[in-house]
């Protein structure tokens, strides 16, 4: 019913691109002709001369972006790894166990509904202003959607799959490696996509709010210095990153899960 | 003892740990608030309001701006979420500009919106949350059309429905558990959105209240009453929440059993 209209290739491509052009092209020309003042909106044009020069430029945030990059990516990167390593782990004992689920489940409902934010004022107290609280509450955010999603997984196992492995003689250990893990991986997938993308988004947040340096820091500084174009320029690489880092989970879900249909 | 009786001791006994974790850990280290200085500064907050608002002006500010932004959110969501689902050239199109605006997080908006908008007023709070909302809402929406049972498209067709007919009789019921899935995870990225946002730039708000309760000497014991606020009010939406769906959905629970 709503299937697209077979096209060959190439059309398909430049309408893609079409799109991304009159995008651009209309950004271009608000902001030249006038309509929106350069001091709220900067031109497609001057953001890329922008980012050139912001590659050896340190004004008005005290580094150049690629430092900003590299800060951001580095804190990210870690706190996304820790909560997948304790996260994943825990919601699958969560949901296979009943022990774990009854010990485990009312914390982790306790901890849940806090946004991740909100902890700052407490980090901050207990390991003071800098990467440690950064990395905590990054850790927080990711580690959410990393439980919930592994124990929904393994807990929607199909049953017919348990009682086959028990029949054959499986030990409850068994079942839970051979059986439960395998189908609840595709869930834990979605899991960890989405813990990334609250990880990434946190980051930004934890940086505006209490951070001397990265993408969120430099974004605050360009607001604080009245400059559009670097809040823009902040805005955009951060949107490409994250995009970019989502698409290369993708890939390694199709690896890991062949099996799962695209 | 049986099975039932001793799972729910150990929920119990879990939740007991928390408790004494934290106020173990409220000794440990002094400047940490514990759950008795918790509900003490409670008790302080109700008699004398910070900035002369009342608690409850707090809590409403915050609810007022989720419900406002909300409600837009799902008005432009869902019919830009229908508009990708149903016309696909109009997605091949629009696509690639919505998936390089997604990945952008809600809070990274909120230097752009305020130099936009200002800072006061409510204004930047309310696009920042929206922004926050709306994107779950499209990519929901959009899903959960693509996903409509064939077979049923084709006895609507069989049975001579036209395009609107199929559109608001079969697609958009069928999709509707998606949408209201789309909703929670909306709700709760608003929320984060929200106190974050008020933590910035607010005068008013339970995210005002949490950012406050780092300016007074590292005040804690505030911080932990905005996270039980923020904490109660999202529960209370995705329980009002729950409850439409099953009014505007009877069969939806049906399907997840």
């Amino acid at each position: 019913m709503y299937q697209e209209k077979e096209r060959p290739r190439w059309q398909n491509m430049l309408l893609s691109c079409s799109g991304i052009i009159v995008f651009l092209a209309i950004w271009q020309f608000v902001v030249s002709s006038g309509i929106v003042s350069t001091d709220k909106l900067v031109a497609p044009y001057t953001l890329c001369m922008t980012f050139i020069d912001k590659l050896s430029n340190v004004v008005p945030d005290g580094n150049t972006i690629l430092v900003h990059i590299a800060t951001s990516l580095k804190l990210v990167l870690a706190g996304f790894l820790l909560s997948c390593l304790i996260g994943v782990p825990l919601g699958l004992l969560m949901g296979f166990f009943k022990t774990f689920q009854a010990l485990f489940s009312p914390i982790f409902e306790i901890v849940r509904p806090i946004p991740p934010l909100a902890w700052i004022p407490i980090v901050i107290v207990v390991f003071g202003i800098g990467m440690k609280s950064e990395l905590f509450i990054i850790f927080v955010a990711a580690f959410v959607p990393c439980v919930i999603n592994s124990y929904t997984g393994i807990q929607s196992t199909d049953p017919a799959l348990l009682n086959v492995a028990k029949t054959a003689g499986a030990s409850r250990m068994q079942m839970f490696f051979k059986v439960g893990v395998p189908s609840a991986l595709p869930m834990v997938f979605v899991g960890i996509k989405v813990s990334f993308g609250s990880a990434w988004a946190t980051l930004v947040a934890a940086e505006m709010i209490a951070s001397s340096v990265g993408l969120g820091y430099m974004i605050q500084q360009g607001r604080q210095a009245s400059r559009p174009d670097i809040v823009l320029l902040g805005m955009l690489v951060i949107g490409i990153i994250g995009g970019v880092l989502t698409g290369l989970l993708g890939l390694l879900e199709k690896k890991v899960i062949p099996w799962k249909k695209h | 003892m049986n099975k039932t009786y001793r799972y729910s001791l150990l929920s119990v006994l879990s939740v007991i740990c928390v408790l004494g974790l934290w106020w173990a850990a409220s000794i440990w280290n002094a400047s940490l608030a514990g759950p008795v200085d918790t509900i003490e500064r409670f008790g302080r907050l109700i008699g004398h309001p910070i900035m002369g608002v009342p608690l409850w002006m707090h809590v409403w500010a915050s609810v007022r701006r989720i419900f406002v932004s909300f409600v837009a959110a799902c008005v432009v969501g869902v019919s830009l979420g229908i508009a990708f689902g149903i016309f696909p050239t109009f997605k091949r199109i629009m696509w690639p500009v919505f998936s390089v605006i997604r990945p952008i997080p809600p809070l990274a908006w909120i230097p752009i919106v305020v130099l936009w908008v200002g800072i006061m007023g409510d204004t930047s709070k309310d696009i920042i949350i929206f922004i926050g909302i709306v994107m779950a809402i499209v990519i929901n929406t959009q899903e959960g059309i693509r996903q409509t049972d064939d077979l049923l498209l084709k006895a609507g067709k069989l049975l001579g429905a036209n395009k609107w007919q199929m559109l608001t009789e079969i697609t958009l019921p069928s999709s509707i558990p998606a949408i209201f899935a789309g909703m929670k995870t909306g709700l709760s990225t608003g929320w984060m959105s929200l106190v974050a946002a008020e933590m910035i730039a607010a005068k008013e708000g339970i995210g005002f209240l949490i950012n406050q309760s780092m300016k007074n000497s590292s005040d804690t014991a505030l911080d932990f009453i905005g996270i039980i606020l923020v904490a109660l009010c999202s529960a209370v939406f995705t329980l009002l929440l729950n409850a439409i769906e099953r009014k505007v959905c009877l069969w939806s629970k049906m399907r997840a059993k």
